[in-house]
Formats: C-alpha cells, sequence, structure tokens
C-alpha cells in the first residue's frame, strides 16, 4: 500500500512538474484590433432594410481562421449591462434579422482586409424598440504543440433603433423611501424607476426635499453604475427598472417632509411628483397610503 | 539712412503680417489632434468611429501552489504536485485603448490531453475548476499603465509565492471573468490584472501522463452607449 502510495506520488511529481512547469507557459502573443467599427448605430422602420459594413483585419504573417458569434447586453437593477450569449441557433432573437455575406466561418490571408457586408431586415411585427446585438469576432490563434493557447476576440455592437408612431414612453416611479445608514448615519433616498416603453433613454431626475415649506436639499437620483461612472443621469434599458439613490447630506429631524421629484426621460419631461414622507425617531420614512392613487399615474409624462 | 532702415523693417513686419499662410502651413505640433469627424450614416443616425484596441496578449505561467494538494502533508514535505486537489496558478495583465465603454472577459477555458489513447488522464475538477478574476481596479494612462506589473514570483513553500500569486489561489473558486469598465473618460490606455486559478479534481484518476494543452480566448468588447 505504502510502496502504491511511494510510487503513486513519485510519478505524479515527475509528471506534472514537467507538465505544468514546462508545457504550460505561454508564448506571448501580441494582437491588435482586428473589428471595426467597434459601435453602429442604426434607426429604421418595420420592413426595413437596411446594410451596414464591417471590416475584419488579419494583421498577422500568416493566415487565421475567423467566427462570428452572437451575444447582446442585458441590464440589471443597479445599471449595469452583463452579457448574454446566444448559445443555440433555436434562440430567437433580432439576430435572426442579421445576414453576412461572409457567413459565420470565414478565413483571411495574412495582412489582408475582409470586408464583411450585412444586411439587417426588420421584421413588420414585434420589432419597435431599441436593440442591440454585439456580433463577435473570434480570430483563432493555431494550436500550440504544449502550453496555453489564447485566442483574441472583439467585435461590433449594433445598436437598433426602430421607430414607431410617436407616443411618449410610459415610466412609473416606485416605492419612494428614506433610509438611514445606522453606521455613518446619512440619510439615502431609494427609488425604483420602471421604464415600460420598448426604448431605450437617459433618465435625469432630481428630487427637492422640503421641510415646513423649507427647502432642505436638491438630491440627484442615479443608479449606482451612474453614480460610480459619475454621470449626471442613468441610462435606462427598454422594459426595464433600475434601482436610484440618492444622499441627503443634511440631519433630517422627525418629522413630516415633502418630497417634489422633477426630470426627464429620452428627451421628454416627467410630470412632477410630490408626496409626503414622515420620517421616524429612527431616521427611516413612514409612507402615507397612496394605495388609491397609484404612483405610475403620478409620473406619467408631461402631456 | 536710419530712415531707410526703419521703412525697410515696417515693410517686412507688414509682410509678414499680411502673409499668414506662410505660417499657417506648418501646424505648431508635430502630430496633431486627430478632431476630424470620422462619421458612418445608417438610416437617420450618424455614429462617430470609436473604438476597442487590444494591443497586447498576456502572458501566462501556470505554477504549482505548494501545498495545496488535499493529501499533502506540509510538515512532511509530502506535498504531491499534480495529486487530487492540485491547485496551479498564475495570471497576467491585459492591456487595452478604448475611448468607449467596453467589457473585457476571459472565455472557453479548456484544458485537453493531447493524446486522445490516454483513458486515465487529468481531470479538471466540475465545480469551480478554473477561477478566473479580472481585478475591477483599472489602471489609467499610459504611465499607470506600463508600471502594471502582475508579480510571477513563485517558490517551494506557500510563503516565498507573491501576493498576486497567493490572490489567484484565494480567488480559485470564483468565477469573474467578465467585466465592464469605464473607459470613455478622460483616458485611452487602460490595463487590469487577471488572476487563473486551475484545481485538478478531487477524485478519480487524476495522474495520467501525456501533455496537456488550454486554450481560452480573451475578448475586448464594446458596450452599449448610455
Amino acid at each position: 500500500m505504502n510502496s502504491n502510495r511511494l510510487n503513486k506520488t513519485t510519478a505524479s511529481y515527475t509528471i506534472f512538474t514537467l507538465l505544468w512547469t514546462a508545457l504550460l507557459i505561454t508564448l506571448p502573443i501580441n494582437s491588435t484590433a482586428s473589428v471595426s467599427p467597434p459601435r453602429i448605430k442604426i434607426e429604421a422602420k418595420p420592413r426595413d432594410k437596411m446594410s451596414f459594413n464591417i471590416e475584419v483585419k488579419n494583421k498577422h504573417d500568416s493566415p487565421r481562421s475567423y467566427k462570428v458569434s452572437y451575444s447582446y447586453y442585458i441590464q440589471d437593477q443597479d445599471g449595469y449591462q452583463k452579457e448574454v450569449k446566444v448559445e443555440s441557433d433555436s434562440q430567437t432573437g433580432p439576430w435572426n434579422w442579421i445576414k453576412l455575406d461572409s457567413g459565420q466561418n470565414f478565413k483571411i490571408a495574412s495582412k489582408e482586409n475582409l470586408s464583411i457586408n450585412g444586411i439587417l431586415n426588420i421584421p413588420s411585427r414585434n420589432s419597435l424598440g431599441f436593440h442591440n446585438v454585439l456580433l463577435t469576432v473570434t480570430e483563432f490563434t493555431p494550436r500550440k504543440k504544449a502550453g496555453v493557447t489564447l485566442n483574441y476576440a472583439s467585435g461590433s455592437l449594433i445598436e437598433l433603433t426602430v421607430a414607431g408612431s410617436k407616443k411618449r414612453p410610459k415610466t412609473a416611479l416606485l416605492n419612494p423611501v428614506i433610509k438611514m445608514n445606522k453606521e455613518s448615519g446619512v440619510n439615502i433616498v431609494h427609488l425604483d424607476f420602471d421604464n415600460q416603453s420598448p426604448y431605450k433613454g437617459r433618465l435625469f431626475l432630481e428630487m427637492h426635499l422640503r421641510h415646513n415649506k423649507r427647502l432642505i436639499a436638491k438630491i440627484p437620483l442615479l443608479t449606482e453604475q451612474s453614480q460610480k461612472s459619475e454621470q449626471p443621469y442613468s441610462s435606462i434599458f427598454p422594459k426595464n427598472l433600475v434601482k436610484l439613490t440618492g444622499e441627503i447630506d443634511k440631519t433630517l429631524e422627525p418629522g413630516d417632509y415633502e418630497i417634489r421629484i422633477t426630470g426627464q426621460f429620452n428627451g421628454v419631461r416627467l410630470r412632477t411628483f410630490n408626496q409626503t414622507l414622515t420620517i421616524d425617531e429612527s431616521g427611516q420614512s413612514v409612507i402615507e397610503d397612496n394605495s388609491d392613487k397609484p404612483l405610475s399615474t403620478l409620473l406619467k409624462p408631461q402631456q | 539712412m536710419k530712415i531707410f532702415n526703419f521703412k525697410l523693417v515696417t515693410l517686412t513686419s507688414l509682410l509678414l503680417l499680411i502673409s499668414p499662410s506662410a505660417f499657417s502651413v506648418y501646424g505648431t505640433d508635430d502630430v496633431g489632434n486627430d478632431s476630424t469627424e470620422k462619421t458612418t450614416t445608417y438610416g437617420t443616425e450618424v455614429e462617430v468611429n470609436e473604438f476597442v484596441l487590444l494591443d497586447a496578449m498576456p502572458d501566462i505561467e501556470l505554477y504549482y501552489y505548494p501545498y495545496s494538494a488535499t493529501d499533502a502533508d506540509a510538515l512532511k514535505s509530502e506535498d504531491v504536485p499534480g495529486g487530487a486537489g492540485s491547485v496551479y496558478v498564475g495570471g497576467g495583465e491585459i492591456r487595452w485603448h478604448a475611448n468607449i465603454n467596453s467589457t473585457i472577459s476571459i472565455d472557453d477555458f479548456t484544458l485537453t490531453n493531447t493524446d486522445t489513447d490516454v483513458i486515465d488522464r487529468n481531470t479538471v475538477a466540475v465545480s469551480s475548476g478554473v477561477g478566473i478574476v479580472l481585478n475591477s481596479i483599472m489602471s489609467k494612462g499610459t504611465v499607470a499603465v506600463a508600471a502594471l506589473n502582475f508579480d510571477e514570483t513563485h517558490g517551494s513553500t506557500a510563503a516565498s509565492m507573491s501576493a498576486d500569486m497567493t490572490k489567484a489561489y484565494s480567488d480559485r473558486n470564483f468565477n469573474w471573468s467578465s467585466w465592464n469598465y469605464d473607459t470613455d473618460a478622460g483616458h485611452t490606455d487602460f490595463a487590469v490584472k487577471f488572476y487563473i486559478a486551475v484545481t485538478l479534481a478531487e477524485t478519480g484518476s487524476v495522474q495520467a501522463a501525456g501533455i496537456y494543452r488550454a486554450n481560452a480566448t480573451v475578448r475586448a468588447l464594446p458596450t452599449v452607449s448610455s
């Protein structure tokens, strides 16, 4: 038993010392961007046939193989974008509207460029709104006999807006509440913004906080992503609900406070929203019952 | 004579003043700012061509992290590199240029034995067998980007591994292989460190001899404009 273990140990030590330290050594690879442009913005109408062009360059001294794959971005509640890969042909989406004259797989000779012509066939139904399709081109590096082979991929992002009849975006403001961070003692206002429209847009939102009709603070309301990016607005994906926060840099004594929220979404001014919040001893807000007056109706765009 | 000289200087100055084109032929910068509009129009919207450019692929070396094997006994020097549960760590830097927000990701890591006849082969743990972590902290600007360095220092003891190698080991169960970076604000040169840890399976035949190959895809992609 001990002999077996010793043999096993000795063998494995020899094998893997050789394998991993000697074989898994990567050779440096110098690559440069090979796909342009990185973003393509297209505005179209249902039934339009739009053409676009992508340039792929092989900057190496030998021919390379390439593969096109599709993915798209969604947005989480904090405003961050997450890529979702299209894993199977059965998945349907705007990528099905795209036809490339190169096909999904192609080769490019050394130091050559390939100009890929694409056609986007916008269907007449279920196409209104904003869509994004990430067209990734993976360049395959010839496999080394051993070691780590690194492939390189870049791509073009198609941002498609299919416009229909001019309708104002439907949005809703939900769950306004003021909470206190017990550690820092800072009051933070929390809100949900629901973009019910099929379009992406920029949201500028500001809350005015008043106590006994005296203005206490003006607080910009932003997603976590926008705050980190130091943007003055939040970018909201279609049919998405995001969480907005704003820090109140004043100490709030218990009592009634009036909040007034103004702003605009996608270039359209939103109807001003007013509500009274009661701050209790713990620094949290108690929301008055507003069930007969849904908040969503209060934040309809200005007519 | 003095009047002649005065007239000559005045005339020369006037000639120079009224002929600015003589100077404007030559710019003041050796390499002028490329602020010309580079537009492509599709439909009704105009888009300025922006770029995401990945100009240097990372070097990776993976090293056995001492005393990580399940059956290793460090006190008796019985560490078993390559045994069940062993961990190999490494990493590097990804450098890229962008003037739009970008996503960096490391995808499709595979490990295969080149000899298809080998039945008993090494296997990577099914759950969290490959930990890939992109650092959320990004270096900006040419100086910081050039200075960023993954420390590959390693040795025969855990204490002799660098902080970067130890971080790769500590993050071996995480998959943070895709990250969005704010790269549209003021700089065009960026770099981040990445960490890879490969954990061998705890059970099964894990000591097969042979040559192994690893594959991964590093991607630099634009994100949706805000």
